[in-house]
């Protein structure tokens, strides 16, 4: 459950973020290798946001699929496999995506003055 | 309005753990976070580890209740405390900032740090360490790291224990290795039993060779 934790964290970052104004939608990006539990997370939030600007905000959730690179040839594969590199069969890849955890937006409502009015 | 954001939930950790990271280095100490599933024997490598190395070494110890692997710990005789997370499943760096100033360190070399025995959520909380060792044993099964690729894609060392126990075990070495290695291509793997001694030595000269 460091779900909690992470939605914590989450929660206050958005709440520094939206400034006072109500929030509607958070834009998530989360990796395959993060960790984290995408339902505990959206749990996690219902109870944590209720009662802040944050409460009733949809949360949208890009997952981000673990990929290797091969050291030696290059090749690019995902992280279901064998641990070998599928085109030339040696092992040795990096690891290039998949341990995402970050906020990358959000929308808020808009107040006068930010309408310019 | 929609507001970019690009901030990593994890900020507030990060900036714990790059503090607790400056007092490891000013103070020249080696700092070792230890993860494992809970019964892989942990406790059982820092005590193997400190009986070879001396008392050049303090340990945080973190659990969710309980200060049994603490008071087994200072049985050795070196600086101990212990973390009891009240339900937490991992620690994170502003409980490490927490239990540092309860440690006397000065002179010593390394500082243990056994985290919480979980395979999944510690992986996330960088508590400032140098290094991070994940611990596995062969009771557990050759396919962990394949179940639980996101924490040994982190670890600069794995320690396989219970080696002792191979023959009782359906137990393929070369699979838990292909499974480490299809995250993590470089990290050196030892197999070590904490009950025989048998292959610490590796370890111990792996630590030994670690500089800050």
């Amino acid at each position: 459950m460091h779900e909690l934790t992470i939605t914590e964290n989450m929660v206050g970052l958005v709440t520094e973020e939206a400034k006072g104004r109500k929030v509607s939608t958070i834009n998530l990006v989360i990796g395959e290798l993060s960790g984290v539990v995408e339902e505990s997370l959206i749990f996690c939030f219902h109870v944590i946001s209720k009662g802040t600007l944050l409460e009733g905000a949809s949360l949208n959730i890009k997952k981000i699929e673990g990929r290797m690179r091969c050291r030696l040839c290059s090749f690019e594969f995902g992280i279901d496999g064998d641990g070998l590199c599928p085109a030339c069969r040696r092992p040795g890849g990096k690891l290039i995506s998949g341990k995402e955890l970050y906020i990358e937006s959000i929308e808020v409502e808009d107040r006068d003055e930010d309408r310019g009015g | 309005m929609k507001i970019e954001v690009v901030k990593d939930i994890l900020d507030a950790n990060e900036e714990w753990a790059k503090e607790n990271r400056r007092f490891f280095d000013g103070a020249k100490l080696i700092s070792i976070n230890i993860m494992a599933s809970p019964g892989a024997g942990k406790t059982s490598l820092i005590m193997g580890t400190l009986e070879s190395i001396g008392s050049c070494a303090a340990v945080i110890e973190g659990d969710i209740a309980s200060t049994i692997d603490a008071e087994k710990i200072g049985t050795l005789g070196v600086p101990v405390v212990q973390i009891n997370t009240g339900g937490a499943c991992h620690l994170d760096a502003a409980m490490i900032k927490k239990a540092l100033e309860r440690l006397d360190l000065k002179g010593l070399k390394y500082l243990f740090i056994e985290n919480v025995g979980n395979l999944i959520c510690p992986a996330e909380f960088n508590l400032g360490e140098h290094v991070r060792v994940i611990v596995a044993s062969v009771p557990e099964g050759d396919d962990k790291p394949f179940k639980y690729p996101g924490i040994f894609s982190t670890a600069q060392a794995v320690v396989l224990n219970k080696w002792d126990t191979l023959s009782y075990f359906d137990f393929d070495f070369e699979r838990f290795k292909r499974g480490i290695y299809s995250v993590n291509p470089e990290v050196p793997v030892f197999r070590v039993s904490c009950k025989t001694k048998e292959g610490l030595g590796d370890w111990i000269d792996w630590l030994k060779g670690l500089t800050y």
